[in-house]
């Protein structure tokens, strides 16, 4: 029972104060943009000035995993993180993902599709390193890759020894680690690297990196953890719970 | 400044931005306060490219590096925020309502 003088109204029934509070936000916004002087020059020269001592060709790629590594160490990182989250929610997404959906048309679409999106991400990874490119976008195209094994219930994930879905998750992260760990072990700042072997580990974090990417991408979209069945009637879940 | 497709494209991201904001506070669904979010990231890449281009020939990569890495985030925390709106609903179901829906109760 609510006394209904102290009805308390959500903001869904009583808008309008908010919206023209957030109109005048929208106001002050466009007026910081449009204010000449409010945009500094940025770092397009800066990063111009080292992109030689780099190891790679794409300015891009060398802010992601050179100049500004840590960024990209703290994002593997926060991948990792989601699929812990979601893999701890065990009993939240229901057993079966989907529904199969035309069975006939998705599985030759399938194998339509499926070698080509690995040849894509393959030469994207590659064009990185010298062009528009690299461990994000290919590692989103593996992931896609993954969402339509999964989206044919194909069991993939589950198939996978968890072992080693578990450590291909965890690859980019750690590599990634290590590096900027032996990084300071030989003196150096933390995930920097010498310029003579710059290219060769950048390409190799980009390789681990986009197929944990990919990876992570396609476990957060099946959501439970692969292997694992709901429900009280159908077991425990496979070893590894302690116990 | 001078009406430009860069100017167009800045002014889009912030209008996405404060829509999604608006849809974030007013959305009484959680679902819709996700998809909110989704928005209101998609303003601030479109805003941050925007700002990469600027003003002059030379486009500033950091912005572009640091679009493509919130891409990625945002997906994983979408991938949270989805996984942790299963759970309640869950939690919920045998309450016989979802938490989003008590307010409407409440007042009925």
């Amino acid at each position: 029972m609510v006394n209904p003088g102290r009805k308390r109204l959500s903001p869904a029934h009583r808008p309008w104060p908010l919206l023209v509070l957030l109109l005048l936000f929208f106001v002050a916004l466009v007026w910081v943009y449009l204010v000449p002087g409010s945009a500094p020059g940025g770092l397009a020269r800066q990063v111009d000035a080292s992109l030689a001592a780099s190891g790679v060709r794409s300015r891009v790629t060398a802010v992601l995993l050179n100049f500004r590594g840590y960024d990209t160490l703290l994002e593997c990182f926060i991948l990792l993180l989601g699929v812990m989250v979601v893999w701890s929610q065990r009993s939240a997404v229901t057993t079966e993902p989907r529904q199969p959906a035309a069975g006939a048309i998705l599985a030759s679409l399938e194998r339509l599709l499926l070698p080509l999106m690995i040849l894509v991400a393959g030469y994207l990874l590659w064009a990185g390193s010298s062009q528009a490119g690299g461990a994000f976008q290919a590692g989103a195209i593996l992931g896609g890759a993954g969402v339509l094994l999964l989206l044919d219930s194909s069991p993939f994930l589950g198939i996978l020894p968890r072992k080693a879905l578990v450590w291909g998750i965890t690859l980019a992260p750690l590599f990634f680690l290590a590096v900027g760990v032996a990084a300071l072990t030989l003196g150096r700042p933390f995930l920097t690297y010498r310029f003579q072997e710059a290219s060769l580990v950048i390409v190799a974090l980009e390789v681990a990196a986009a197929f944990s990417i990919g990876l992570c991408l396609a476990t957060l979209f099946a959501g439970r953890l692969p292997g694992y069945q709901v429900g009280p009637s159908q077991g425990k879940p496979p070893a590894k719970r302690g116990e | 400044m001078a009406l430009s497709p860069s100017l167009l494209y800045g002014l889009t991201g912030l209008l996405l931005f404060v829509i999604g904001l608006a849809a974030l506070f007013t959305s009484p669904q959680l679902l819709g306060k996700i998809l909110a979010v989704n928005i209101m990231a998609s303003g601030i890449f479109l805003f941050l490219i925007t700002l990469a281009h600027g003003s002059g020939t030379l486009i500033d990569p950091v912005p572009q590096a640091m679009v493509l890495t919130g891409i990625v985030v945002s997906v994983s925390s979408t991938a949270v925020a989805l996984a942790l709106l299963c759970r309640i609903e869950e939690a919920a179901r045998p309450h016989g309502h979802l938490p989003e829906k008590k307010d409407e109760a409440r007042q009925g």
